[in-house]
């Protein structure tokens, strides 16, 4: 199936769908007269597939090529922070045909939202169980919510993490990273925020100071003493 | 005293033909929930069998695995935000450090995504010594992952050894070209650095190119043909065509399970198209299929490397030269796979004008083959999922990016 077969099939299906071409490379020039073959100007060639879709339409677009189309494999989903939205490009790739030697991408468009894990949009997973983990990390790392994903939860990074480093106005923690917080739970066994955990912990620090400074006024002075040595 | 002798046909000689392969295929147990009481282990991370620090939380009828989930991150350092902050030449020392196996193969998928930016193209002469370097580092990277697999279905260190010393001399010629062992850093822009050639680079890569079939031979007579190893890889862990491809996998995996897909054949980059290699596949799906696809593509990568030999006479000398200022146009944005030897090794750039990429991700094929561990490894006992563990062959750096 050439590339522009691909594209009259996904506009017949109603998706404004593109041929993207590039400059004919990877061929090795064996004859004597490399020069005048390099002066040239390379010929262009398709090199795939280039379809915008909403968010709205993405599980029909992913169906749509995977049944209709035969793109069996997803080989990768990417998502990047254009300033007021995400963009997710995913490539698809036709196995068994060496005529369509490219991706089809298909782009999907998400408004950013107010809420600290971003937008939702629909989960790849029920068409290609292989995106499950890719969403995860994306989630994770960029922050973007898949509905209908089957565990949708941090990947990379550990439970409790907040924030999505991959975020251009994500903010790096410039001191040491509490690694003593990750998985911290509160009484009612539910997981801490980052926050959260080192407010609880300050809490707790602070209670064992007060503790500790009665037992010392209390004791006697080679007590004190003994725990200030340990201290 | 007593003896213990091996029965085996023939009255009960020892030195008699080489054991029979029994190939009757083990299956796995059929796992009901609900059947009895269920325990949830920890498999690592600090387990010596999950090469790294991979993480495994079991759930166990007895032995059976009934459900295993796969948690990473222990070996997560950002690479991808990293790669925000270097230029698109320093920030190649990062994808060395992903899969440090085979790094060539990360740097060709990095400086080829670069080059499509700039829309500059390396002169033949370049591009035949990176195919060279790919094929090379894919041998290597092969022998770990067959001889480490053997150590993790029982073999002592035998394989182990083997396959460590006989990547010790692709190391060495690495070391020749780049100075390098493990993290080269050798590709640019257009070019590789440093761009001359070592003086006796040829002899060296020939003699490894003819030891490496009776070194494959040698695999083949120590495990393929081992009775013990046959029980603990045919049959075991079958991954159908349909769900590889649904669960994205790629490489041996994927081409274990009867599909020949290779990016080296449906993307030709670099020089491939002009080259003569094969795909392999095996039908069957199992851990031996894997293993065994292996093997077979040491042999099909020493015959590119041979070509690669033979075109380096032939090519014009010309090594290129790297551009004064890599600084793509706003708003370009690339994806380039190459065939890794653990799968399709993909980079996504985006440029935004500056001398630093706007967005680097970064396809890491150990990453999602893992997401078939729990589909292949259900029913099965643990000591069966260490071997279909193995048999994915995975790394961590590449999977924790």
């Amino acid at each position: 199936m050439t590339p522009q077969a691909v594209a009259t099939a996904l506009r017949r299906l109603g998706m404004p769908a593109e041929v993207e071409s590039a400059p004919q490379r990877g061929r090795l020039h064996r004859d004597a007269d490399t020069d005048d073959a390099g002066a040239e100007a390379p010929a262009t060639a398709p090199v795939g597939v280039r379809c915008e879709v909403p968010p709205a339409q993405l599980l029909t677009a992913l169906r749509a090529a995977r049944d209709e189309l035969g793109f069996d494999l997803l080989s990768s989903i990417t998502a990047t922070d254009e300033g007021d939205h995400f963009a997710l490009l995913y490539h698809l790739v036709r196995v068994a045909d060496l005529e369509f030697n490219g991706f089809l991408l298909l782009v999907s468009r998400a408004l950013k939202d107010k809420h600290p894990d971003g937008p939702v949009v629909p989960s790849a997973v029920p068409v290609y169980s292989g995106a499950n983990l890719q969403e995860r990390e994306i989630f994770d790392l960029m922050g973007v919510r898949f509905r209908g994903h089957p565990k949708l939860t941090r990947v990379l990074t550990w439970t409790g993490f907040s924030g999505h480093p991959l975020r251009k106005d994500y903010e790096p923690v410039d001191e040491e990273i509490p690694w003593r917080l990750a998985g911290l739970r509160g009484p009612d066994g539910t997981l801490l925020s980052e926050e959260d955990a080192r407010r609880a912990e300050e809490e707790r620090d602070a209670w064992e100071l007060v503790d500790s400074d009665a037992s010392v006024a209390a004791a006697p002075h080679q007590q004190g003493g003994g725990g200030e040595e340990e201290r | 005293m007593r003896l213990l002798r091996f029965r085996g046909g023939g009255g009960g000689d020892v030195a008699t033909a080489p054991a029979p392969i029994d190939d009757e295929p083990r299956r796995p147990a059929p796992v009901q929930p609900g059947k009895s009481a269920l325990v949830k282990v920890n498999f690592g991370p600090h387990h010596p069998s999950t090469h790294g620090v991979l993480h495994l939380f079991l759930t166990l009828d007895g032995e059976i695995v009934v459900d295993c989930e796969v948690v990473f991150g222990y070996l997560h350092r950002a690479i991808e935000k990293l790669a925000e902050q270097r230029t698109y030449v320093g920030g190649q020392a990062l994808c060395d450090r992903l899969d440090y196996v085979s790094a060539m193969t990360n740097n060709h998928a990095w400086m080829l995504t670069v080059e499509r930016l700039l829309d500059i193209e390396p002169p033949p002469r370049v591009q035949v010594v990176r195919v060279m370097m790919d094929e090379l580092s894919r041998i290597a990277s092969h022998w770990i992952g067959t001889g480490v697999y053997g150590q993790d279905v029982g073999v002592l260190v035998t394989s182990v050894m083997w396959a460590f010393n006989w990547r010790e001399e692709i190391l060495d010629v690495f070391d020749d070209f780049c100075g390098q062992r493990m993290t080269y850093n050798y590709y640019r822009p257009g070019t590789v650095y440093p761009q001359r050639l070592p003086d006796d680079y040829e002899r060296k890569i020939r003699a490894i190119c003819d030891r490496t079939p009776g070194r494959v031979e040698q695999m083949h007579r120590f495990l393929t043909r081992n009775q013990i190893f046959r029980l603990r890889a045919v049959g075991v862990g079958v991954l159908s065509a349909d769900d590889a491809l649904s669960l994205s996998c790629t490489g041996p995996t994927l081409r274990g399970s009867g599909v020949a897909y290779d990016v080296r054949r449906a993307r030709p980059y670099a020089i491939y198209s002009d080259l003569d290699f094969d795909v392999i596949t095996r039908d069957a799906g199992d851990c031996m299929a894997r293993y065994e696809v292996r093997l077979d593509e040491i042999l099909q990568s020493r015959r590119i490397v041979l070509q690669c030999l033979d075109l380096l006479k032939e090519v014009s000398p010309d090594m290129g030269r790297e551009p004064k200022q890599v600084k793509p146009a706003a708003g370009r944005e690339a994806y380039v796979e190459v065939e890794g030897p653990k799968g399709a090794v993909g980079c996504y750039m985006k440029a935004n004008g500056t001398p630093n990429p706007e967005r680097m991700k970064w396809r890491s094929p150990s990453f999602i083959n893992l997401g078939a561990l729990p589909l292949m490894s259900r029913g099965w006992k643990i000591a069966d999922l260490i071997s279909i563990f193995g048999s994915i062959d995975i790394n961590m750096g590449e999977v924790d990016r």
